[in-house]
């Protein structure tokens, strides 16, 4: 059987890098005895498959992997078993159980399915020294929401981006998918808009943006890029280690599924994309 | 949700900020304000390395296990975090609590390799604590020092307030039980040490004077204190089925060195390799009992989730059932998918076997350690590994496929002439001439043999503590004449040579004969920047020299000086079991190259007999 796992990462385990997260997930799942599947050849790996990686630093209430078992368990079993030896900063949310991989066609990749992802971005209660002055990060900030509204609410935003070819200006407004100042903002459909964020860090000073924004291998943004441009725009410090990012939901688009990534581009480029997202969990 | 004790700003700047938050699946969490003795084990090293030890595992297990003691750990900050805590005066913390090492009662520090002793001070240090066991006040926690190099603690004497000498299976509780009821009595850090005196393996160095004569040797090693006993009895633990072993290990989130079980199969070794200082410290071997194993094995695997087991021991082709436990691993584990790795393993058909079962052969590799190149010099250092016996197990190998061939030799052992050298070219020939006899359609493509030379460190409690080390000079001489005599040979080209670095060694040498003299040495190197030493990118050998040299001290009174039989020695006063009678008389037989049989052929009278155990009472072998 196949099964979408969807998990917490949250308090001292931000400070693991994707890799060890991959790792620790291999051993908890060997320590769950849950009868996963391996490859075959002289150094089988366990048939795991992750989403999106997350930066090192940034929480999440919305991370992903899919895996394979060899015998049939109930979705309620795998996710009692595997919360009974996970340790501190991790927490199993949900198991799905997906429609079988069809021998010898190729699966389709939780990673080619992400395209959008919530994200919750906080100002630490951090001090800066900028220009031999120390203070709260925070204090850069008045007028948080109006300024960054208006910022937000531009025709383009351009970014300076690093390729291979050079620095080339792209614009990310059409990477914003939409954003807010509570969570019913960018979820005002859902029950419990404030799902995403039961396990992300809290700061007095209460500085806090919400965004939706594409995520994956095809287009893909990340919320410190639209802070560091906002920065720049107000001749504001920008701190990367003050901020807390915290990602709530991953999405896959319906209207983009189905398609490989050049065709996904694409549909993109000329505008096809109907931003229909559903919650990776909810995608069978 | 533990606090962290360095700030998010501060985790990330540094390259591996896992190193530092601890919360490891399997760490021990309990209160510390509910517990009568906190005790903080280190190792003297970067987190990967030292996760990876054994010994600190079984000890953090077992000291656990007492309900009025919270064990936890620290390790080396790597040199991105040294500066920071520095500059922000941030107290070195345990990985556990969070909380200060300053604030603990017990600091003991494994001592594993001469080269973690400027990380020693590195931890005292950035802990806040005196460096100097005199400087220590009431509120500091006592300093313990354990391991191989506790074997000769003297050129580190000075940091320490005591050292536990042998393993840590035995009398530990009496160490905690002692310092709870001096506590209770309103007893001072004196009044302790002086109590902890009185248990045989402890050696509290200030309750020692050392005189010394004219030649710089040492005249005296007398106790100034009545509790003070005059010399030091190693301890063993004999019960080795029935003692302290983790069935939850701590698995690292990070990769790190071991990155796997380790079931460490016995103790000890019979073979009486004339170099080998753990072939003699921990006589006589000890043996766990199978079914011990086999039941730890599968608990440790099922509480880690770790995918590879691996034995450990000096030399696990002498377990007398290892078919029957190696077996039992390759069914238990192979539906696992658990890896097994076997170190340390005997070339023969038996070991073929199961590497073939276990490795993949195209990309393993096969590994002899004939220390020497000639069976002259073979004789002389006791290993009983002939050529006979390289090149048939070579054979073998190549027959069932292998193409890559590890050797490991020694430079600079005593008695060594040219030819003894150039005989580490020749074998080393020798194994790919005969991987050519085989017809080339049934060969594995080319053979691939990876030589490699150490240079020799006389070490205390060898047959060779008495002997002269080579000077870099002669070590460097020693390594171009392999590698001129490896270019002369017709298979050069399948050979690769790897030779170790001869600064790092002399200071090997340095310490590992080194007297109390020493420490003021380290500490000035230390505060002239000298730090992980044992990592080539930060050894400092021009630092060390100036630091002796400003010191007075004669590099080759240390290393290059041979001994006299009856000069008394910095670590004579401990008791390892092993008699310095028997030791020279090993050293006269090697110098005759004369070879002595191993334990279960032949007791040597060693002196281990009276740990009253162990092979020394096992039904001699029929031979």
């Amino acid at each position: 059987m196949v099964v979408r796992i969807k998990f917490s990462k949250y308090g001292f385990t931000k400070f693991l890098g994707h890799l060890d997260v991959m790792r620790y997930f291999q051993k908890a799942i060997r320590r769950s005895g849950l009868d996963v599947t391996y490859s075959a050849g002289f150094n089988p790996h366990q048939l795991l498959y992750f989403a999106a990686p997350l930066g090192l630093g940034q929480t999440s209430d919305g991370e992903y992997l899919d895996a394979e078992f060899n015998q049939e368990y109930t979705e309620a079993e795998i996710l009692e078993r595997l919360n009974a030896t996970m340790s501190e900063g991790f927490m199993v949310q949900s198991v799905t159980r997906l429609k079988e991989w069809e021998p010898n066609t190729k699966k389709e990749s939780i990673m080619s399915l992400t395209s959008c992802a919530d994200y919750l971005l906080s100002i630490k209660d951090m001090p800066v020294t900028e220009n031999g002055v120390e203070q709260p990060y925070a204090a850069y900030f008045a007028e948080f929401q109006t300024k960054l509204t208006e910022f937000l609410n531009k025709e383009q935003i351009l970014v300076e981006k690093e390729g291979k070819k050079g620095t080339t200006e792209i614009d990310i407004k059409p990477m914003i998918f939409k954003y807010g100042f509570v969570a019913a903002d960018i979820n005002p459909e859902a029950e419990q808009p404030e799902a995403g964020i039961q396990n992300a860090e809290q700061y007095e000073n209460g500085l806090r943006i919400f965004f939706k924004l594409a995520s994956g291998s095809v287009s893909n943004l990340k919320p410190e890029v639209i802070f560091a441009a906002f920065c720049k725009e107000y001749g504001l410090p920008y701190y990367d280690r003050a901020l807390q990012v915290h990602r709530m939901e991953t999405y896959c688009d319906l209207s983009l599924r189905n398609l490989n990534q050049e065709q996904a581009k694409t549909a993109i480029a000329e505008g096809r994309r109907r931003q229909e997202f559903v919650p990776l969990y909810q995608v069978r | 949700m533990r606090k962290l004790a360095l700030s998010d700003d501060i985790l990330l700047q540094v390259e591996k900020p896992a190193r530092y938050v601890g919360g490891e699946v399997n760490m021990v969490v309990k209160d510390p304000r509910a517990v009568d003795i906190r005790f903080c084990m280190c190792f003297p090293d970067v987190y990967e390395v030292g996760m990876s030890h054994l010994g600190i595992q079984i000890l953090y297990d077992m000291f656990n296990r007492r309900e009025d003691t919270y064990c936890e750990r620290v390790y080396s900050p790597w040199m991105d975090l040294d500066p920071i805590l520095r500059e922000r005066n941030i107290p070195l913390f345990a990985l556990e609590s969070q909380e200060p090492v300053k604030n603990f009662d017990f600091l003991g520090i494994t001592l594993q390799y001469e080269m973690c002793y400027t990380n020693i001070l590195q931890i005292l240090d950035l802990s806040q604590i005196p460096i100097f066991a005199k400087d220590r006040g009431e509120d500091d926690p006592i300093v313990i020092g354990g391991g191989p190099c506790a074997y000769n603690p003297e050129p580190i004497a000075d940091f320490f307030d005591f050292f536990y000498i042998g393993e840590g299976e035995t009398v530990y509780d009496q160490v905690l039980d002692l310092y709870k009821e001096n506590k209770k009595n309103g007893g001072t850090r004196q009044d302790y040490l002086a109590m902890v005196a009185t248990i045989e393996g402890m050696y509290v160095p200030s309750l020692y004077d050392v005189a010394y004569h004219e030649d710089g040797t040492i005249a005296s090693f007398t106790p100034n204190h009545p509790n003070a006993r005059p010399t030091i009895r190693k301890q063993v633990e004999m019960q080795l089925s029935d003692t302290f072993y983790p069935e939850k290990p701590l698995v690292p989130f990070i990769k790190t060195v071991q990155d796997r079980v380790v079931l460490e199969i016995q103790r000890g070794c019979i073979r009486g390799c004339r170099f080998c200082q753990a072939g003699m410290l921990y006589r006589p071997i000890r043996e766990r009992d199978v079914e011990f194993l086999k039941e730890r094995a599968k608990l440790m695997i099922s509480n880690t989730g770790q995918e590879e087991i691996t034995l450990s021991s000096l030399s696990s082709s002498d377990y007398k059932a290892l078919p029957e436990l190696v077996y039992y691993l390759i069914d238990e584990f192979g539906k696992q998918k658990v890896n097994i790795s076997l170190p340390s393993l005997r070339i023969d058909a038996f070991a073929l076997d199961v590497m073939s079962k276990v490795q993949d052969v195209k990309k393993s590799s096969l590994t002899f350690a004939p220390e020497a190149g000639s069976q002259r010099m073979r004789n002389v250092i006791n290993k009983g590994l002939t050529e006979e016996n390289i090149l048939k197990g070579s054979m073998d190998a190549f027959r069932s496929g292998w193409n890559k061939v590890k050797l490991y030799f020694m430079l600079g052992l005593p008695s060594e002439t040219q030819e003894d050298i150039e005989a580490i070219a020749v074998l080393s020939d020798r194994i790919a001439q005969e991987y050519y006899t085989i017809p080339k359609s049934e060969r594995n493509g080319k053979v691939q043999i990876i030589t490699s030379t150490s240079f020799f460190v006389p070490k205390p409690f060898t047959p060779f503590q008495w002997v002269s080390m080579n000077t870099q000079e002669q070590f460097l001489t020693k390594q171009k004449m392999v590698s001129n005599k490896l270019k002369e040979l017709i298979n050069n080209r399948s050979i690769r040579y790897n030779w170790h670095d001869a600064d790092v060694t002399i200071m090997e040498g340095i310490f590992a004969r080194g007297d109390r003299r020493l420490a003021k040495s380290i500490y000035d190197a230390y505060k002239a920047g000298c730090i992980y030493d044992a990592w080539s990118e930060y050894f400092r050998f021009d630092l060390w020299a100036k630091t002796f040299e400003e010191n007075g001290v004669d590099i080759s009174f240390y290393t290059s000086r041979e001994r006299a039989k009856d000069e008394i020695f910095p670590w004579d006063f401990i008791d390892a079991g092993v008699t310095k009678e028997f030791l020279w008389r090993e050293y006269q037989k090697g110098l005759e190259e004369t070879v002595t049989p191993n334990c279960r052929k032949k007791c040597a009278g060693c002196g281990a007999r009276s740990f009253n155990g162990g092979v020394c009472y096992e039904t001699p072998e029929e031979v």
